[in-house]
């Protein structure tokens, strides 16, 4: 990994990298791990369907894989890119495996979950009568992703919950560019369907 | 504020996708969704509540080979290194310069112990060549003394430096 002091310097993640590398340093790493969970954890999520806890037994197999190939880590992407490379492969792997026993065992503690959530939600609905617009946006959005085909889903939530550019996003994917960019306007055609009730409202044209 | 490929927001298209082509216009979709989507990607990320702990429960040991495998791999990229680019350069070679200097010194020592202790005969050399050898053990002394010496304890102190120039990072 090649590696100049004036990147160290504005890069934090390149410096923690090279504490774990060279003096194998546990805390750093554990760093790395809490600046970027929230982002490899939400992106996991949306693929996953909304199952958190599927979503965070791939991510954590995710953190995993990037601390045993660190070497395979040359500095020419963003560390956060390359490991939304890893967390992606290792959803398709699972994918691809149909590892159904996993998914079921983390589904049981999903739906116990939603239901202690659910009854939460019930006990706070006596005294708020509705969901907030947050949690409600949160909802339709997994519906609205849930409607789209397996790789729209994939390429829209690695563009947008990725923050990847769309020749990251196919490359991860394992895509031509084209293809990403014709899932991505797919995608996106039916998610605005789906979440016209949330678009801001055009003020009227005055009449002349 | 994370950079979401849109349209309509100049600056978002990444550099290394061509521009212009009729697809990127049509993949970008109208701004509101855009917006939308890049507020839920932030919204949804999770706050760690011990997955970081998590993960760190289940990392492997790293073996000594692979860190020391690093250590020296960062040694080498001299645009890692704190030092001048000059010094990293000529570090290896007083190094060199330094086991050489080591070398001859040990030489002279045996040498020396073969000559001067012999009261009589030294055991490798006839009897009537021991005063040349002994000028030339004196000679070595001598160069040793004002010149090899110290080159010597500055090449291995040069060599040391660069085998824990990670110390200084």
């Amino acid at each position: 990994m090649k590696l100049d002091v004036a990147a160290l310097a504005e890069d934090p993640d390149l410096a923690l990298l090279q504490r774990v590398r060279q003096h194998d340093d546990r805390q750093a790493f554990g760093l790395l791990v809490t600046r970027h969970q929230g982002v490899v954890r939400a992106l996991l999520r949306r693929l996953a369907g909304g199952d958190a806890a599927w979503a965070d037994e791939l991510a954590q197999e995710a953190f995993l894989r990037a601390y045993q190939n660190l070497g395979g880590f040359r500095g020419e992407a963003r560390f956060r890119t390359w490991l939304i490379r890893i967390a992606t492969n290792v959803f398709l792997e699972q994918r691809r495996r149909g590892d159904a026993q996993l998914q079921a065992q983390t589904q049981a503690l999903s739906d116990e979950a939603e239901l202690q959530m659910a009854a939460g939600l019930m006990a706070q609905a006596d005294h708020v009568l509705s969901l907030s617009d947050t949690v409600a946006l949160s909802l339709d959005m997994q519906r609205a992703l849930d409607m789209l085909s397996e790789a729209e889903r994939q390429a829209i939530v690695l563009s947008y919950w990725g923050d990847l550019s769309h020749a990251e996003a196919a490359l991860a994917l394992g895509c031509p560019l084209g293809t990403l960019k014709t899932h991505l306007l797919r995608g996106r055609a039916k998610l605005e369907t789906a979440l016209a009730a949330w678009a801001p409202r055009q003020p009227l044209e005055q009449c002349k | 504020m994370k950079q979401i490929p849109t349209s309509d927001s100049p600056g978002s298209m990444r550099q290394d996708e061509p521009q212009g082509e009729p697809v990127d216009l049509a993949a970008e979709g109208s701004g509101w969704l855009a917006d939308m989507l890049r507020g839920q990607s932030q919204l949804d990320e999770p706050a760690d509540e011990g997955f970081a702990a998590a993960v760190m429960q289940i990392l492997p040991e790293r073996s000594t080979g692979s860190v020391m495998a690093a250590r020296r791999s960062a040694s080498r990229d001299r645009s890692a290194s704190v030092l001048p680019g000059w010094l990293a350069a000529v570090l290896p070679l007083l190094g060199v310069y330094g086991l050489v200097v080591t070398a001859a010194t040990m030489l002279w020592l045996a040498l020396t112990l073969a000559v001067i202790p012999g009261a009589g005969a030294a055991p490798l050399i006839g009897p009537g060549v021991l005063e040349a050898w002994e000028g030339l053990a004196d000679s070595l002394v001598i160069n040793l003394a004002h010149w090899l010496a110290p080159a010597m304890i500055l090449g291995w102190l040069a060599w040391w430096l660069h085998q824990q120039e990670w110390l200084l990072e």
